[in-house]
Formats: structure tokens, C-alpha cells, sequence
């Protein structure tokens, strides 16, 4: 069964290189969708069934926090899980996160291993079959 | 200034290596002839600006080690877009570093092939600027962080 991915960042380069990181990572079938920002995020979580969003936080006409809490407003999307990936990792942004119920905040830059560790720990992206990569350092918040 | 000249150091090692798999070398010359340039604001306990200076040589390996794209494959979109997430990488990186606790507003990065003027430039006639000059085997970068009073 293929797994639906929501990548929201205005950043062409940051979605092809998460779209990248989840190709090689070793999951099944992963099925990427594109949006340059929160509002476009939610005009496609409105038709389409995602399984997980990863989004960076500031953005043109709706950042992730935002669209993040929109989602939460939403019955069926009060319990998606959500990885923040941004640079602008202050504590209040971290408080911010973890209050509208954000699973995991990757700090940019980021090492490949880290977005990886992120979709596993969400739970909805299984591995393929036996993951032989060594661990390396994670730079990611747990809350 | 000396402490915030540490950090940005700091933050843009680690945004070349993590994120480009560049190994930047400081360097005391103040390179001139650097072809793309990308800035952002930030606003908050501190308010200024970080312009990230690069090379057409360092963009294109940027983007290529980025995207895993061969370097004549390199599109004007792939530099653009490039040169701006590493500046606003780089500004955030700093930023949680120097002030973990307030909480910051950011411009959108912007994107320029004429660069500003030469340094120290102050748009303002009020700003502090650091400048720190790089070079590497892929080619120059320059980051200006200019603080607002």
C-alpha cells in the first residue's frame, strides 16, 4: 500500500531534496506531493488523504505554524502527524511546535539520516526491508 | 561583536557542510568580483540583515552537491533559488544561536545578480557590519551581517 507524503516549503530545492532523502531511505512505496505553502498545503489536505506533512514555517501568504493550526481546527486532521523542518528554531518556535501538536522539529541544516529518523518515528512510513545505515548524528527535537 | 562574528561563523560551516558538502576556509582577503548575492532580515531582540556574497563557481557546486545534479545541468532557477535557502538557512541557524530565547520575524529572502555596493555598506548610515570572506576548492563566498541599532 503506497503512503502519501505533503512536503510544504516555498523552496523548490528543500522539497526535491526531502522528496530525495524519502526515495533513497529505504521505505515502500512513497507517494510525494508538492505545496509552496501552508495554503496551498491545506487545499490539498482538504482532497487529498495525506499520511504525514513535512513543512518549513515561514513562508509567503501562510507559514506551516499556521497551516498547522488550521489542521487542528479539523476533525480529520487533528491527529496527523506533523515534522517541522526550518531554520528558525528559537525556543518560542519550538513551544509554538510542540503546543499545536508537532511530532518532531528538524532543524535546517539538516543531515539526511535526520529526516529519515523523522518519517520512521512518525509512524506511518515502514522500511522496506533491513536498514544497514550506520546512525549518525541527529540534530532533531523530540517533544 | 567579536562573540557574534564566532557564532556566524559557526552557522555557516554548518550550513555548508551539512547541507552543500563544502569545506569553507576563512580568509582575511576581501574578494571582490563575486557574481550572485542573496539577503534576508530578520526582526526581534536584534534586527539586521545577512547577504550571503558567492561565486558563479561556488553557486553551481551548491546547487549540484544540493541536488545531485551535474554542474552544466545547473539552471538559473536551481542558483536563485539556492542562493537564497542558504541564506535564510544561514540567518536562522545564526539567529538560534546568538538568541535562543525571543522570538524573530524574516523577510523573504531575496535574490540579486548586481550585487549592492562595496563593503562596509550601511543603507542606513546607523548599521554594524561583520564581513567574512571564504574560499574553498569549489569556489567564494562572503556573508555581511549588518545589526541595526
Amino acid at each position: 500500500m503506497s503512503i502519501t507524503a505533503l512536503i510544504v516549503d516555498d523552496s523548490r530545492s528543500i522539497r526535491e531534496v526531502i522528496r530525495r532523502i524519502i526515495r533513497i531511505s529505504g521505505f515502500g512505496p512513497v507517494r510525494c506531493i508538492d505545496a509552496v505553502n501552508g495554503k496551498e498545503g491545506l487545499e490539498i489536505l482538504s482532497r487529498e488523504k495525506v499520511d504525514v506533512v513535512l513543512t518549513g514555517i515561514h513562508m509567503p501568504e501562510m507559514g506551516g505554524l499556521e497551516m498547522l493550526a488550521e489542521m487542528r481546527k479539523q476533525a480529520t486532521l487533528q491527529n496527523l502527524p506533523v515534522v517541522i523542518i526550518a531554520s528558525d528554531a528559537g525556543l518560542r518556535r519550538l513551544k509554538n511546535a510542540a503546543d499545536l501538536g508537532c511530532g518532531k522539529f528538524i532543524k535546517k541544516p539538516f543531515y539526511p539520516e535526520e529526516i529519515r529518523k523523522a518519517l520512521a518515528d512518525a509512524g506511518q512510513l515502514k522500511e522496506a526491508g533491513p536498514d544497514e545505515r550506520a546512525e549518525t548524528d541527529i540534530d532533531a527535537v523530540d517533544f | 561583536m567579536k562573540e557574534l562574528r564566532q557564532t556566524l561563523m559557526q552557522s555557516i560551516f554548518e550550513v555548508f557542510e551539512k547541507m552543500f558538502y563544502i569545506f569553507l576556509e576563512p580568509s582575511d582577503v576581501h574578494f571582490l568580483g563575486f557574481d550572485v548575492e542573496a539577503d534576508i532580515d530578520f526582526k526581534g531582540a536584534l534586527k539586521g540583515s545577512v547577504s550571503l556574497q558567492l561565486s558563479h563557481n561556488m553557486i553551481k557546486h551548491m546547487v549540484s552537491h544540493l541536488l545531485n545534479v551535474p554542474l552544466d545541468q545547473v539552471t538559473d532557477e536551481h542558483i536563485q533559488d539556492c542562493a537564497k535557502e542558504a541564506t535564510n538557512m544561514i540567518c536562522g541557524n545564526f539567529i538560534t544561536r546568538a538568541d535562543r530565547q525571543n522570538a524573530y520575524d524574516f523577510s523573504s529572502p531575496r535574490f540579486f545578480t548586481t550585487l549592492k555596493g562595496p563593503w562596509p555598506y550601511s543603507p542606513d548610515g546607523k548599521s554594524e557590519s561583520i564581513r567574512l570572506n571564504f574560499d574553498s576548492d569549489s569556489g567564494r563566498a562572503s556573508v555581511i551581517l549588518s545589526l541595526s541599532n
